[in-house]
């Protein structure tokens, strides 16, 4: 990725230093100069560490939803069962929030290509659909989801009859 | 000819409600139907005696065994979709002349079910029986034509009229006294959930949280990654 | 929360004062909804309340105070007065309905005196202006068996009694009017001569006695101190062979003592002789009255004639010359035979002007003025209604062309090329066009007075409300306004028992709407078919179809035939079955009847069994529910015939399904008979009329039951009068399957099929009211909830949800957790913002008809008895339909404002943005 990135800033740039810089390095080195240190660093920090850095982040990222779980669990726990305006407003950023963020996925992970990228998708991924069946669950804790057939019994075809009746007291 | 099968059968009436039969006595049911009865209107099918009303427990029923001709007519009045009319003449201690009464069911079903019925009698509590009717059973058995008789399986059934609920002032009042000595010992149980509870306290602080982490916007997620 | 936090900046006190607002408002709101009753601008809006008195007894023009009116006393047991001018109903006292209440005389002087009751009777006296009860004393007589035979009347403030006793005597008491005090005992005067076919004509008593061919007439002037007997012998006046013995007294008379005889002369008595009058007795059914005059008494004469309609002579008394000015007839009114109730003649300006109150034999009250101008008339059948049906109206030409223009077998015959189908679609768009031009210059325009034509609706709450009154007149009346619209007269029918069908709503354009009306003969109690057209009241298809056999029952087909008619299913006393049309009989399929004998409390059942060529009854089944006892049916309940319930089951607080037992061929019987133990015992049963089978049944020990039940889906409730507690109950008993489904959703319930006994919920609720009359709710598809309507005997129309008579109790709570079955109020409350009539108290109710209008929330609601209430009741509010007091003005302009400044704002917003990118 750094290399990507020094490609595009110099792309119009000439390195006309590039030899002098080689003929310097066989100076001997400072005292107390670790060449090996150096080494390992420049590695590190030119290659290595920003790449590390940002697949830390992005796991960071990946696994944020996850770690919303128990503050989430939480929050279902206090905002209890009783249909109010608070505990649905609580409900449907449980339910929204995820949704929303699984559609960013792609976005929120544009800048990432790299082996773990897959892996840290699926579970981004995995985490927002916890979050979704958390929600889901105190839905139906709450008796939002329309699973009882009382639910759909608005929608039931009215019983026909065969037999018809007529009469009453007698006329006489 | 006439061979007398005996069935023992269950009987519906449950214990608590034929408390409240207030007059016990023996009950005869004579059964008659239409088929195979040569000039008379109606002839015998059979024969229902109760010991006791109260009791119930067991009951005699004698049925005749149907014929080819009983089961050839029956298939007559099923081409026509017609009602196999079974007339019952109840005879109790009280009434020794016998009150009628007429049931019906259809034909077809009778014959499909393999002769298998269901009786229910009605009795009130002053002992008087008020209706006696007849039902097909579910029961899926055929009806083997080539047999020379066939049983015709009834399942009898004593049903108790109830006795109807009164206004329930007694309990009703205890509720009240129950709800009055809560009252006053003021241990009135609150059920609701933590939240619904004290949400108007909460709301404050957790505005106040919000906005007072809204006004300094620290990177928290910049800090965090640091 | 972050969603929180973006849109509420800063200062939280300010939401949270926002909030504590916002709550006081919901609570202010919901405390709206919550109220049931109208406001007061919405009196008489959705409802009207006729008052009635009943038919004439007694009738007397009130001419002495300012005011001017007619006081009558009827055989409702009311007691009345009515504006002169208007008809309408100025004060009224409704008496008891037993005979204790029945009025004997009625005495119009400056003060109104009746006397009620049959021994002991009430003397009463009012105020004419205000009807406030003056004074009242209570006469008892000794003799108990001739008191039916006695006669009142006032003679010299004087309340005289007289009571014959035939063959023997005649007591006569005087008491004082005031006080009751006894002038003297009781005088008896000998009077062999009596008999019962004698009549008063005060103070006269006048009797025809003898063997045949000897009759004499003898009068008595009862009040007089020497007795003092007239008699003639009655060849003087009429030819005795032909004589039959008739002798009436005048029909209206407070001038002299006079009688007619043998419906032919009229007889005064004058200074104590007979005396003959020369006008004779125009037609055998006149009605006869005697008034006076400036001139001196004038006869007046009623009949009505078969050509000219009614008309009236008068005659001078003195000299029997025709007085012209009285000379009237009248076309239009046909009332059967008519009665003169009541006649007053005043002379202003050397002109004479009679006034005369006219009753008809169907209950009709005119008043008639010069020249045959009937002032006002009231139609006094309405007090004893015995069947109502509401009837649709048809939809308007316009809308009919559209719905046939859309249907698809017209359009496949009369389309068969697109360019007629084209011209059509103009056709119509233009016909609409010009209604809109119509109804815009009829809006600019002065409102036009005609009433608003008899279309339907776009909710179908107009309707029209068939009556059939115990007198046998029909009448057709528009349920908004409460205006007759038509009315039919048939003497002949016998109303006991009647019955009306829609055969055909007015919903088939070509063919018109079809009510048909199934009563007895009068004379031979043969079976009396009456076809109207509800909308016109003209006779249509049977007409009026007298069967030469008694009918046992009635019942219309659940399908109709080619001309959308629904065929009548006859059933005769020989159990012989007919119908109506004869070309419906192959349709006959799977139906079934039952009929009750009330007083025997057997049931039989059935089944219309069509064999190709001629529809027969066979007896399926024969209960007896009073058991072998000799029990009756007080009241049978049926679901209305129509009713497909929309709602299959009923939710529990655990959210699973209960499911109701819908069987719509359940019949409810409620039987009274003694018991040995118990005195009486109630017994209630439910009967599959298809198959005879009991459903479900139970007792009810020492009581008594009331004719009053409902039965709808799957509930049914009924009242009967607890002996033990001496108050009223309401027992309600719910069906139902159980927590599964015995039939797929949308399937055929056969009763004969099924087997399976339904699990049957009980109970009975305390009624602190006499209830009149009961009835539930209909509406269009069985959605909304059910609301029993009471009436009671005190006047007040009650609604009562049904979840207060629930036998199945227990429920959610307000938060949503479930409340076990708890121990219910055991009497209902009858609070008075229940109350449908508010303030407007109905005089004895005897009937409450519910009927669907086209909102589904919506249910129109007649009660009837001596007063018409009509109301409509929303159970479950109208959710279908806007407020009453919406506002579309406010919502237009707000809707207005906001597209407005939506597209303002847009067009600054973009300006907006295009300077910035310029800068």
């Amino acid at each position: 990725m750094s290399q990507v990135k020094t490609n595009k800033k110099f792309k119009w740039a000439l390195d006309f230093n590039q030899k002098n810089r080689t003929t310097t390095t066989e100076l001997p080195s400072p005292p107390g100069y670790s060449a090996s240190a150096n080494a390992s660093y420049t590695e590190s920090s030119k290659d290595t560490d920003s790449n590390l850095l940002l697949i830390k982040k992005l796991w960071d990222v990946a696994l944020g939803p996850l770690k919303q779980v128990p503050m989430n669990l939480f929050i279902m726990y206090m905002a209890g069962n009783s249909i109010s305006i608070f505990p649905i407003m609580m409900v449907g950023m449980l339910i929204v929030r995820p949704v929303k963020a699984l559609f960013a996925t792609s976005s929120t992970f544009k800048m990432v290509e790299g082996t773990q990228a897959t892996g840290q998708k699926f579970v981004y991924f995995i985490g927002n659909i916890v979050n979704i069946l958390l929600a889901l669950y105190k839905c139906q804790s709450m008796g939002l989801l329309p699973t009882h057939s009382s639910d759909w019994l608005a929608f039931e075809e009215p019983q026909t009859r065969v037999e018809h009746i007529g009469g009453g007291m007698s006329l006489i | 000819m006439r061979s007398q099968i005996i069935a023992l059968l269950t009987i519906l009436g449950v214990l608590n409600y034929a408390a409240c039969i207030d007059y016990d006595g023996w009950v005869n049911i004579k059964i008659e139907h239409s088929l195979n009865c040569g000039r008379d209107k109606y002839c015998s099918r059979g024969n229902i005696s109760l010991k006791s009303i109260r009791a119930g427990s067991t009951s005699l029923i004698e049925q005749i065994p149907f014929t080819r001709q009983h089961i050839a007519e029956l298939q007559n009045i099923a081409e026509v979709n017609g009602f196999y009319t079974i007339r019952t003449i109840v005879t109790t201690a009280d009434n020794s002349e016998g009150t009628e009464f007429f049931s019906s069911v259809k034909a077809d079903a009778f014959i499909e079910k393999g002769l298998a019925d269901i009786i229910n009698v009605w009795v009130l509590p002053n002992g008087a029986v008020i209706a006696v009717s007849f039902q097909v059973t579910n029961t899926t058995q055929p009806l083997n034509k080539d047999a020379k008789s066939h049983q015709v399986y009834s399942n009898f059934f004593l049903r108790y009229v109830e006795l109807a609920p009164i206004p329930d002032t007694a309990s009703y009042v205890q509720k009240l006294e129950r709800e009055r000595e809560a009252r006053e010992k003021g241990d009135v149980k609150d059920n609701r959930s933590f939240l619904a509870k004290y949400w108007m306290y909460i709301v404050p602080i957790a505005i106040f949280v919000m906005i007072s982490g809204a006004t300094n916007p620290e990177p928290a997620g910049a800090a965090g990654g640091r | 929360m972050g969603l929180l936090s973006i849109h509420i900046k800063p200062n939280f006190l300010g939401l949270l004062k926002c909030l504590n607002k916002l709550n006081w408002f919901i609570v202010f709101f919901s405390l709206i909804n919550l109220s049931v009753c109208i406001y007061e601008d919405q009196i008489g809006k959705f409802d009207w309340r006729q008052t009635y008195v009943g038919r004439i007894k007694f009738s007397q023009f009130d001419t002495v105070s300012t005011a001017k009116k007619i006081i009558v006393a009827t055989e409702e047991n009311v007691l009345a007065a009515l504006n002169l001018k208007t008809g309408q109903v100025v004060w009224r006292h409704v008496f008891e309905s037993a005979s204790t209440g029945n009025i004997q005389l009625l005495h119009v002087t400056e003060k109104v005196v009746t006397v009620t009751g049959s021994n002991p009777y009430l003397v009463r006296g009012w105020d004419s202006s205000t009807g406030v009860l003056l004074w009242e004393w209570s006469l008892t007589l000794q003799n108990e068996e001739q008191a039916d035979f006695s006669e009142f009347w006032v003679q010299n403030n004087m309340l005289v009694h007289m009571l014959p006793v035939f063959g023997s005597h005649v007591e006569v008491s005087m008491y004082n009017l005031l006080t009751g005090q006894n002038r003297g005992a009781t005088s008896k005067l000998p009077a062999t001569w009596t008999n019962d076919g004698c009549v008063l004509s005060a103070p006269y008593y006048t009797c025809i006695s003898g063997g045949v061919g000897s009759q004499q007439l003898l009068s008595l002037d009862v009040t007089s101190n020497a007795v003092q007997l007239l008699s003639r012998p009655i060849s003087e006046y009429v030819n005795v062979n032909t004589y039959d013995g008739g002798l009436r007294p005048l029909d209206s008379n407070n001038v002299i003592p006079a009688f007619t005889l043998d419906d032919r002369k009229i007889v005064l008595i004058k200074n104590n002789q007979f005396e003959i009058l020369k006008t004779e007795v125009v037609d055998p059914s006149a009605s006869v009255a005697l008034v006076d005059t400036a001139n001196g008494q004038v006869v007046v004469q009623a009949w009505i004639d078969e050509n000219e309609g009614f008309t009236v002579r008068a005659h001078a008394a003195g000299s029997g010359a025709e007085v012209p000015e009285l000379r009237m007839s009248e076309l239009g009114l046909r009332a059967g035979a008519v009665e003169l109730a009541a006649a007053t003649c005043s002379r202003p300006r050397d002109l004479l002007v009679c006034r005369l109150l006219v009753t008809g034999d169907d209950d009709s009250l005119h008043l008639m003025q010069q020249g045959g101008r009937i002032l006002w008339s009231r139609e006094e059948a309405l007090a004893n209604v015995v069947a109502v049906e509401f009837v649709e109206l048809p939809v308007s030409d316009l809308d009919a062309a559209i719905e046939s223009e859309f249907d698809q077998k017209e359009a496949a015959k009369m389309y068969s090329s697109i360019w007629a189908a084209f011209t059509r679609r103009l056709q119509t768009q233009f016909q609409q066009l010009q209604t809109l031009i119509q109804g815009l210059q009829k809006a600019d325009g002065e409102p036009d007075e005609a009433p608003p034509a008899l279309v339907r609706d776009y909710f179908g709450l107009h309707k029209i409300i068939v009556l059939v009154t115990d007198v046998g007149k029909i009448f057709g009346m528009d349920n908004l306004s409460g205006a007759l619209l038509w009315q039919y007269y048939e003497p002949s029918l016998d109303t006991e028992n009647v019955l009306v069908f829609t055969r055909r709503t007015a919903r088939y354009p070509p063919h018109t709407a079809y009510v048909t009306i199934v009563g007895k003969h009068e004379e031979s109690g043969n079976g009396l078919i009456i076809s109207i057209n509800p909308i016109t009241g003209e006779l249509i298809g049977e007409k009026l179809m007298h069967l030469d056999v008694q009918l046992l029952q009635c019942a219309l087909l659940h399908r109709p035939d080619n001309d959308k008619l629904y065929a009548l299913i006859l059933l005769d006393k020989d159990e012989n079955v007919q119908i109506l049309p004869g070309s419906a009989a192959p349709l006959v399929e799977n139906m079934y009847m039952y009929v009750a004998e009330k007083n025997t409390a057997r049931v039989q059942g059935y089944a219309l069994m069509y064999d190709g060529k001629a529809l027969s009854a066979v007896r399926t089944w024969l209960v007896h529910l009073g058991g072998g006892s000799p029990a009756r049916i007080v009241v049978s309940a049926r679901k209305p015939a129509a009713e497909r319930v929309h709602s299959p089951g009923r939710v529990l607080p655990d959210r699973s399904v209960l499911y109701k037992y819908v069987n719509p061929n359940l019949v409810l019987f409620v039987t009274e008979g003694p018991d040995p133990l118990h005195k009486d015992v109630v017994v209630a049963t439910c009967v599959d009329a298809v198959s005879g089978a009991v459903i479900a049944s139970q007792v009810h020990r020492r009581a008594r039951a009331l004719p009053l039940a409902v039965h709808t889906e799957h509930y049914l409730a009924y009242l009967y009068y607890n002996d033990k507690h001496r108050r009223t109950e309401i027992a309600t008993l719910e069906l139902y399957e159980g927590a599964s489904r015995w039939l797929a959703a949308g399937a055929a319930f056969s009763s004969h099929a099924g087997r399976r006994a339904p699990g049957v919920e009980r109970q009975a609720y305390i009624l602190a009211a006499t209830p009149a009359a009961a009835a539930t709710t209909v509406t269009e598809k069985s959605l909304t909830d059910k609301h029993v309507i009471l009436a009671l005997a005190s006047g007040a129309l009650v609604e009562i949800p049904w979840g207060y008579l629930e036998a199945r109790r227990g429920g959610l709570a307000e938060d949503g957790s479930v409340v076990a079955a708890q121990p219910a109020p055991p009497e209902l409350m009858l609070g008075a913002d229940a109350s449908l009539n508010y303030n407007r108290s109905l005089a004895r109710p005897a009937r409450i008809h519910a009927a669907p209008a086209g909102l589904e929330s919506t249910s129109l609601v007649l009660a009837t008895g001596l007063d018409l209430f009509y109301t409509r009741v929303a159970p479950s509010k109208t959710f279908d339909l806007l407020k009453d007091d919406f506002d579309y003005y406010l919502i237009t302009i707000v809707l207005a404002a906001l597209i407005l400044a939506t597209y303002s704002t847009k067009y600054f917003a973009s300006r907006k943005i295009l300077k910035m990118a310029w800068k």
